[in-house]
């Protein structure tokens, strides 16, 4: 009786085993981006606080910390489980990517409204978020069609 | 040989527990938000439907000042949830990664039992 205990385990150690394995590019890409989210996060950290008292600006940096954070614990799962991520964390960040999306239009709307010019680094710092919502849209497309595919 | 057996059924339950007491916490830390995120909402994310839960509203050019902001506290509340996901997604793969490891340490005990057997019997033969 306990020897055959051991089986499922055995059968399970199988099972988990062939669970399928991210696309090398798309790590690549989550990589990316959590690279490039760190970044912006930090940038926009350090410029919230000279405005304490601005509620959008906090939104924002709240936002970005809270997507680098969550990138990051993809990246560590991945590398846990040596290329895999769970279906839960897949959605997550096919949301993520329309969360990014609407996060760069609304910035871009905010800064133009500015009453001065804005300075040169929120301009960049537009255009990064842009940059890196279309990354993170290429990413849910290939997760996507990878699914499709599989099916 | 101790007897080793692993209910996936309840590691599932514990990783929808830890989500469920997750979203408890976050909309708990975040009760002010509820005019913006809606009791609904709220209600949803309870009922453990997570990022679907928050949508996205359309952002246009033609919004006032304060929906843009409350358009951001959204963003950064799906955000946040993403992250309290990823978190316990995470734990979830550490803790399936542990399961796997200790069920590696019983194939070596038995493949070592099964290797003093066989030189047991060539010893006799």
């Amino acid at each position: 009786m306990k020897k055959w205990a051991v089986l499922p385990v055995f059968l399970l150690l199988f099972v988990t085993g062939c669970e399928k394995k991210l696309d090398p590019t798309i790590i690549a890409g989550i990589r990316l981006v959590e690279a490039t989210s760190k970044e912006r996060a930090a940038f926009f950290f350090e410029f919230s606080k000279q405005y304490p008292n601005n509620e959008l600006i906090k939104a924002h940096c709240e936002g970005l910390n809270a997507q680098a954070s969550a990138l990051d614990n993809f990246l560590k799962e991945i590398e846990l489980t040596k290329g895999k991520l769970s279906e839960q964390a897949q959605k997550t960040f096919c949301d993520m990517a329309d969360t990014a999306t609407a996060r760069s239009k609304s910035f871009a709307i905010w800064v133009e409204r500015l009453d001065t010019p804005p300075p040169d680094f929120l301009i960049k710092h537009g255009e990064a978020l842009q940059k890196q919502a279309e990354l993170m849209q290429l990413i849910k497309a290939k997760l996507v069609t990878t699914k499709l595919e599989e099916k | 040989m101790a007897e080793k057996q692993v209910d996936w059924e309840k590691i599932r339950d514990e990783f929808l527990n830890v989500l469920k007491q997750e979203s408890i916490n976050f909309v708990t830390d975040h009760a002010d938000d509820a005019v913006v995120l809606g009791q609904d909402v709220i209600e949803a994310i309870l009922q453990e439907q997570f990022m679907t839960a928050i949508p996205i509203p359309e952002v246009n050019e033609q919004m006032s000042d304060t929906e843009i902001l409350a358009v951001e506290k959204i963003l950064a509340r799906r955000d946040q949830l993403a992250q309290l996901i990823s978190k316990a997604s995470l734990e979830h793969a550490q803790r399936v990664a542990q399961v796997q490891a200790d069920a590696l340490k019983v194939g070596l005990k038995i493949g070592q039992y099964m290797l003093s057997i066989g030189l047991g019997i060539l010893v006799t033969l």
